[in-house]
């Protein structure tokens, strides 16, 4: 149920108003980008304007649904995941909408409480504090294994 | 000439277009076999085929099944994400175990530690030191045969 966006101009205010319409963040979204764009502005800049008008927006564009950007140049963003292609998109997201049954459209509903629920926490302040989280792990680790070390040299030096 | 072979084939009582009457309607449809009949008149004429085969069907039921299976992993997939950003996070974030004081009392234990190494290790009657001094002396041995 991917939806696919493509963008024709370099500004915060359109992209802003893009996302708004398209519900990025409440649905699976890939972008493209149009090739008359590129020859004009880099690709970089433009990475740069939508992750400004992401964090205005408060959307995270990873939870609930992703969204992706498909470039076939070789970019670094630690905000927006980037793909190669259409085909490297996950295939999870790849189906088909149908008209619910009363059934399915309990499940539907659960699940708009549940991304409802994703939207409003503040997603972006618990992914800072699991970097600090993960950084503290990796020092205590660290000191762990050196004490293991030197215990196991204790144990096995000869005794008198 | 075609509704009167079908009509032939399936013999049905009671059945007049031109009767408009709800007693006539009641006496015909409650009647089972005539509503059989009916069905089959309409299928032969529309040609529609009543029977599946094996794999249509499964794709069938497949398919109705896939998006309620989707679903069902859908929900299951935002409950856990919706857990760990709002329940496990949180108790990790208040009661950690990696915090500055006690990362500060683990590396003190760890130097102490390798204070004992070095003092077991760096006396003249350790193994370490006998090594090394056997290392040497074969090295730099003047009794060497040419």
């Amino acid at each position: 149920m991917f939806k696919e966006i493509q963008i024709f101009k370099n500004e915060i205010t359109y992209f802003e108003k893009l996302w708004i319409k398209n519900k990025v963040g409440q649905s699976p979204v890939y972008i493209i980008i149009n090739p008359e764009l590129l020859q004009t502005t880099s690709l970089s800049k433009i990475l740069e304007n939508m992750e400004i008008s992401l964090k205005n927006l408060k959307i995270n564009p990873l939870f609930p649904y992703p969204l992706y950007l498909i470039t076939e140049q070789k970019l670094k963003s630690d905000i927006i995941p980037l793909a190669n292609s259409k085909a490297e998109l996950p295939p999870y997201f790849n189906f088909r909408w149908k008209v619910p049954t009363p059934s399915e459209k309990t499940i539907i509903q659960k699940i708009n409480i549940l991304k409802n629920n994703l939207i409003a926490s503040p997603i972006d302040r618990f992914i800072k504090e699991i970097k600090t989280i993960k950084k503290e792990q990796k020092i205590f680790h660290d000191l762990l294994r050196e004490e293991d070390f030197y215990i196991d040299i204790i144990n096995n030096l000869p005794k008198k | 000439m075609i509704n009167n072979k079908i009509n032939s084939k399936y013999k049905i009582k009671g059945l007049s277009i031109i009767d408009n009457s709800k007693d006539a309607d009641e006496e015909f449809f409650s009647d089972k076999k005539n509503l059989k009949n009916l069905e089959n008149i309409i299928r032969e004429s529309l040609e529609i085929n009543n029977k599946y085969d094996i794999e249509d069907f499964d794709k069938i039921k497949r398919g109705q099944m896939a998006f309620f299976n989707y679903l069902t992993n859908e929900r299951v997939r935002l409950e856990k994400i919706v857990q760990f950003f709002t329940q496990k996070i949180k108790t990790k974030i208040d009661y950690s175990n990696t915090t500055k004081e006690l990362i500060a009392l683990k590396a003190e234990e760890v130097s102490e530690l390798k204070e004992i190494l070095l003092r077991k290790i760096t006396t003249d009657e350790s193994t370490l030191q006998q090594n090394l001094s056997s290392i040497f002396n074969k090295a730099y041995s003047s009794t060497k045969k040419v």
